[in-house]
């Protein structure tokens, strides 16, 4: 057995949980984080601390409050003024921001074990996380890469809609089984699948 | 009641919550006297009409907001940052306006 | 009512039968019948019993402001009381029962509440039960409760789901009739996001199952090819069976869908109702209008119903209401029914209208009806038993009111009635100023708008259907173009003249002057059993508010909110006081519209998910232990681990015994952790802490104390520095998110020069205590590159090292007062190195130690926690001031001096111990030992008790007036309510190994 355990372990096992007519209308599964960082630039180093983030990770951060860019296996969302969120395939990630972000830059915060990413997929997903959300998910008004803060049934949760029908959920960890068993029975009415850990 | 978040767009009331009287300034603790600490702490008027208050974005950015609201109506009639991001928050306000002028 | 399918006509389907019961018997409609269409085909007259008097009822309406017709529907858990029968779908298998009757519908002995009547009347029950009588209200209460009300909740639990959801939208219309229907077409081309919500499983609102041309064909075909281009539309969601019942802040609206309640149970996955939270840019109401009845003696027998009712039942479900059909209305539209009941080949046998002239149109309609014509009449009383036999006529003058005549009376079996209608302002009356009166109408408008909406239709006063068609057009178009978009003109469809009402002869009470044949009561609010009689008296009585009016009646205050009846009520009260209606105003709607039911409100915030848990990383391991989980906060943990046979003390006792013997192990995620920051992340600190922080050496963690600005204690923790500008701060489990938030505010609004960056990772570190003289050796055998002897690695140090290869951060840190140290690893391992861990403490005798066995060894050493930090006592109260600096500021210092905060004689902690084995309870008052017959004066308190394993006493920690003057004493710590009360000494808070030996070693 792994030494590294997800709060979903024992509940995500693929499964399909058909509604009334049989289709699944949303696919669920756990998508495993590697790294996730939170950096939070100094008002006055915020041009140094993207030109670091993007020479680290070849991914240049979103200039948009709640955008996100992606390139490879980096994401970079804008979670507020001057703080970026990166989540990425490269486990020393942490190691490596902190090394070229000093304080004197901003604070470089490791976040790897603090949340597990869900990701929600499928022509009911939009209906699926209204139940939940109160958010605009018109995809006009939150389109494809846009991230969100938000709360959903008591959990604060961060939304990142990957397409027109895709969203990853990024929940705390504590509060992952719960928030698991809330969107399970949300879906309920809609059927869901599960899929492997990973397999998004 | 929805408030403009100036990160995060207009937000429910619920995401946020309540920080009190943004009119009040913290004392010097070197120089106040203990009327004006009793003043800060404790003493809040209680107006009709706008009102200058704090909101922590909670459940969303987690920034603070300086928030003008109507307690007749609950109108909100806007919201900026509090703190060291709030002088770029209007830099950039300021260059968004330029721009639609333009 | 004597009621009978039609042959043909309506929408229903009849070749579906559907089978369902009412009281036990079985009875037979069609697929498209409401409980109510299909009991009036089966010809049954009597569907209720009324509220006070328990007068037969029959239908009335059919709509949601039906006041009679109330059933209890299904059965078992699934049973729901006051469900009004027109808006009940029929459903194969439906099984309804009548409510407010014993022993029967036809048999009800309460009817004799009728012959008390005069008892009954308003106010009975301030009258009776107030002043000396008051206790008589505890006697009579359960009687009256039986003898007056409505159905009875089951007391099961609700077998389906409920569900929440959240829309957005340009434009949200309430109500699908042709004014909505329009204004969702017109808005719609351009774009504009829209919702359209209407009551009725099928829309179309007055439009279904009507004859009138509209456009091309019938105005049933254009509300269905409406609906069908609406349907398409990827902009237009279409919400049939949605109430949208409140108005709130910022076009907020909460609206309720019947998901499920058509059907005899939800499908696997479907809720039952699903409510829903509307963000809207504009609101269009379009909610239509409710018929009002008129005020006549015995004016509610069964048989009476409204004159719009008795047209739909005919056109939209094939049912006649009678053979003999009379009509009596005051404006031309309810002519409309006697249009539909005579093309149905219904006889009606007269129409009574108080107005000497009629429209030229419903003359036409009367005429070619073959019904006689009593203009200048009213029905002043209806005759019959159990159900309408006929009615008396007398004539009308609109100077002199109703001739002392001697009536003329006609044999009819069902009277439809219509006093004119009553737009529905509910929801604009939310959010708007006063209501407009429209004179003609007899009939209040919305007021001036407080939010962004339009009306249209007969809500706006705009009866006819072509001016419906236009207003909704017209609505659509200004709302979507206020929402930012372009829209070109929609056409209309062309409307065939109709009869409808645009002025109606206010007739309030029509009522026979009294001296011949005045006997009878007329009803004004059917569903409250409230008379003109009442209202009179009321007024008599001094009532003259509406406000007051309506709670001393109760007039208008039942399930149908007076839907029917408020606009009667306010016109007799006008008569009474010589005012006009709009003097006497109107009261405000409230929401909801119509009843929602709490399992909707509550969505899916019940059982597992009423709120969320939270769980450590450790709690499978819990769990699996068979520990007691407790929920503190959010938070699950474990209580304690019990072994067989164990009861709760004996086993932290165990547990706690372990710990000062050999180790334990305790699972502290729950703890606050915040990762602070920044070139200034000392400075930020110290100005944080009421202790110094700016020399806190890095690999060294510090206890801190934090004050609130006003000098009180607020919360305590440890503090790691892990680098010249990082920290690791912990606080309390019930301060994490509060203490953040606070931080987070310093360093927004008080100090934002300062170059500090905040973050909550309590959710990233799982952290573990593990305490006792072995711990050292149990760590040692499982640290990899730690030096943990006491020399390199002393108390209060911090290290990173690896446990089993897995990166850890561990601190030397006591809480227990033994040789200790937390360990702290990324989440995720946390599982993986709890069981490391446990595993290498096997040897040495290891156990888990849970919230009870912590709060015992904090206890015998005094350490102070969240009942001790209860926000009203000072670091001097707890002898922490020690840990209040005098030479610097930090949040809390300029306060903490004040008076009230050094007055010596304040609570201070101190240790108790019983005296005589007895457990010492929390929240036992400290008094003096020699009682008197005069209670006691309280001189403090116990904040946290516990049995002390190390002393064999029990012990408890508590503040006490002047307590650290009172060591010695002998005191009673008394809880009067469970009648506890045990003799303690107070001695000093440090129970156990005070000078902390045990943990330096």
């Amino acid at each position: 057995m792994s030494d590294r355990i997800s709060p979903l372990q024992g509940h995500t096992d693929p499964r399909i949980v058909a509604a009334g007519q049989g289709e699944a209308g949303v696919v669920l599964s756990e998508r495993p984080i590697v790294s996730l960082v939170q950096v939070a630039a100094w008002p006055d180093s915020l041009e140094q601390v993207e030109d670091a983030l993007a020479s680290l990770t070849h991914c240049a951060p979103p200039q948009r409050p709640s955008g996100s860019s992606s390139r490879e296996a980096t994401t970079i969302m804008a979670i507020g003024p001057g703080r970026f969120l990166i989540e990425s395939g490269d486990p020393a990630l942490p190691d490596k921001l902190g090394a070229v972000i000093g304080a004197d830059l901003g604070a470089v915060t490791d976040l790897g074990h603090a949340r597990c990413c869900i990701r929600v997929t499928g022509p009911k997903a939009t209906w699926v996380l209204a139940k939940g959300l109160a958010l605009d998910l018109d995809i006009e008004r939150f389109p494809p890469l846009e991230v969100a803060q938000s709360v959903i049934h008591e959990v604060g949760v961060l939304v990142r809609r990957i397409s027109a029908d895709s969203f990853d959920l990024y929940v705390f960890r504590g509060f992952a089984l719960s928030f698991w068993d809330w969107l399970t029975e949300a879906a309920s009415e809609t059927g869901y699948r599960v899929d492997p850990p990973g397999s998004a | 009641m929805l408030i403009p978040c100036p990160h995060c767009g207009p937000r429910d009331v619920g995401e946020f919550t309540y920080g009190g009287d943004a009119t009040k300034e913290r004392p010097d603790p070197g120089s106040a006297s203990a009327s004006d600490w009793c003043d800060y702490v404790f003493a809040r008027a209680n107006p009709r009409g706008l009102h200058l208050e704090y909101w922590h974005h909670a459940q969303g950015c987690r920034l603070w907001l300086k928030v003008t609201r109507n307690t007749v109506t609950h109108a909100i009639e806007g919201a900026e940052i509090v703190g060291p991001w709030a002088e770029a928050d209007q830099d950039k306000r300021r260059s968004d306006e330029g721009q639609d002028v333009a | 009512m004597s009621g009978y399918r039609l042959d043909s006509g309506g929408l229903v389907d009849r070749d579906r039968p559907l089978n369902f019961t009412f009281d036990g018997k079985s009875y037979r409609g069609f697929a498209g019948d409401t409980l109510a269409s299909a009991l009036l085909a089966a010809g049954v007259d009597i569907m209720g019993r009324s509220f006070k008097y328990h007068r037969p009822r029959g239908l009335f309406s059919a709509g949601v402001e039906e006041p009679n017709a109330l059933v209890t529907l299904r059965a078992g858990a699934r049973s729901e009381p006051n469900c009004k029968a027109p808006v009940v779908e029929l459903f194969e298998g439906l099984e309804a029962k009548s409510q407010n009757r014993w022993p029967s519908l036809g048999l009800d002995v309460m009817a004799l509440n009728g012959l008390a009547g005069p008892l009954l009347s308003a106010g009975f029950y301030y009258k009776t039960f107030m002043g000396p009588t008051r206790k008589a209200w505890m006697i009579y209460e359960h009687f009256i409760r039986k003898a007056a009300g409505m159905g009875a909740a089951t007391r099961l639990a609700d077998p389906d789901r409920y569900e929440e959801t959240n829309a957005f939208c340009d434009l949200l219309i309430a109500g699908a009739g042709p004014a909505g229907l329009m204004a969702a077409l017109a808005a719609a081309g351009s774009g504009a996001r829209v919702v359209l919500a209407d009551e009725q499983a099928a829309m179309g609102g007055s439009l279904r199952g009507s004859a009138l041309q509209v456009g091309d064909s019938s105005g049933d075909a254009w509300c269905r090819s409406a609906l069908a281009v609406l349907a398409a539309l990827p902009n237009v969601t279409l919400l049939p069976r949605t109430t949208i019942y409140g108005y709130y802040d910022d076009n907020t609206f909460g609206a309720v869908e019947r998901v499920a309640d058509h059907l005899a149970a939800p499908t696997e996955g479907m809720p039952r109702q699903r409510h829903w939270t509307i963000r809207a840019k504009r609101l269009v109401i379009a909610s239509g209008a409710i018929e009002r009845p008129l005020v006549f003696a015995d004016n509610d027998k069964p048989g009476i119903l409204l004159a719009d009712a008795a047209r739909i039942y005919v056109e939209r479900f094939g049912v006649a209401p009678g053979h003999r059909v009379a009509l009596f209305a005051n404006h031309d539209g309810a002519y409309r029914t006697v249009e539909a009941l005579s093309a149905a080949g219904i006889e009606v046998v007269a129409v009574v209208d108080p107005r000497p002239e009629i429209g030229a149109a419903a003359r036409a309609v009367a005429e070619a009806s073959g019904a006689e014509l009593l203009t200048g009449q009213v029905v002043t009383r209806a005759r019959g038993g159990r159900k309408l036999t006929g009615i008396e006529v007398r004539p009308y003058d609109p100077a002199g009111g109703v001739q002392d005549r001697l009536p003329r009376t006609l044999a009819v079996d069902c009277l439809a009635v219509s006093g004119g209608w009553t737009p529905t302002i509910h929801l604009a009356s939310q959010a708007s100023g006063p209501a407009r009166w429209h004179e003609g109408l007899a009939a209040f408008l919305p007021g001036e708008p407080t939010q962004p909406w339009l009306a249209a239709g007969a809500c706006n006063g705009e009866m006819a259907t072509a001016a419906c068609l236009a207003a909704g057009a017209r609505a659509g178009t200004e709302a979507a173009r206020a929402c930012g978009f372009a829209i070109s003109p929609v056409s209309l469809p062309a409307v065939m003249e109709e009869v409808f009402c645009d002025a109606v002869l206010p007739v309030w009470d029509a009522r026979a002057p009294s001296k011949n044949g005045g006997k009878g009561k007329a009803f004004v609010d059917l569903q409250h059993d409230v008379t003109a009689a009442d209202v009179s008296l009321a007024h008599r009585e001094g009532f003259r508010s509406v406000e007051h009016l309506k709670r001393y009646t109760t007039l208008g205050m039942a399930t149908d909110q007076g839907k029917t009846s408020n606009m009667a009520g306010l016109a007799l009260m006008a008569q009474e006081s010589g005012l006009a209606i709009p003097q006497v105003g109107t009261t405000r709607f409230r929401p909801p519209y119509t009843p929602v039911t709490l399992g909707a409100l509550a969505g899916q915030a019940r059982s597992a998910h009423f709120r969320p848990l939270r769980r450590t990383p450790m709690h499978d391991w819990h769990v699996a232990q068979g520990a007691d989980m407790m929920e503190v906060g959010v938070w699950q943990r474990p209580r304690v681990y019990r072994r067989d046979g164990e009861n709760v003390e004996q086993a932290y006792i165990r547990e706690a015994r372990q710990v000062r013997a050999a180790v334990g192990m305790a699972d502290v995620s729950t703890l606050g952790k915040i990762d602070v920051q920044g070139p200034d992340a000392a400075e930020f600190l110290n100005r944080v802490y009421s202790n110094g922080f700016l020399k806190l050496p890095e690999g060294k963690a510090r206890y801190g104390l934090m004050l609130r600005e006003d000098g009180f204690l607020w919360d305590d923790g440890t503090t790691w520095r892990l680098g010249e500008h990082r920290f690791l701060m912990t606080t309390t489990t019930a301060n994490a998110a509060p203490v953040l938030a606070q931080l987070e505010f310093l360093l927004a609004a008080v100090w934002p020069e300062l170059k500090v960056a905040v973050t909550s990772v309590s959710e990233q570190w799982a952290a573990m205590a593990i305490s006792g003289p072995r711990t050292r050796d149990v760590l040692a055998t499982v640290v990899d590159d730690i030096d943990m002897s006491n020399e390199a690695f002393p108390f209060m140090g911090v290290r990173e090292g690896k446990l089993d290869g897995i990166p850890v951060l561990v601190a030397r840190l006591s809480f227990s007062g033994e040789l200790a140290y937390e360990v702290y690893s990324g989440a995720h391992f946390g599982e993986a190195v709890w069981r490391k861990i446990m595993a290498a403490g096997e040897p040495f005798g290891i156990v888990a130690y849970g919230l009870e066995a912590l709060g015992t060894l904090r206890i015998e050493k005094g350490h102070v926690a969240g009942p001790e930090l209860d926000g009203r006592t000072t670091a001097e109260d707890l002898g922490l001031a020690g840990m209040t600096s005098r030479k610097k500021a930090y949040i809390g210092s300029a306060m903490m001096d004040r008076e009230g905060l050094v007055e010596p004689r304040r609570l201070k902690l101190v240790g108790l111990v019983s005296r005589d084995g007895q457990p010492i309870r929390s929240g036992s008052h400290l008094v003096e030992a020699n009682g008197a017959s005069a209670p006691p004066r309280s001189l403090g308190h116990i904040t946290s008790s516990t049995y002390s394993p190390a002393l064999e006493k029990y012990i408890a920690l508590g503040l006490l007036e002047n307590g650290r003057d009172r060591i010695g004493q002998h005191l009673v710590a008394s809880y009067p309510l469970k009648g506890h009360e045990v003799g303690v000494e107070v001695v000093a808070s440090h129970f156990f190994d005070p000078e902390g030996s045990r943990m330096h070693v």
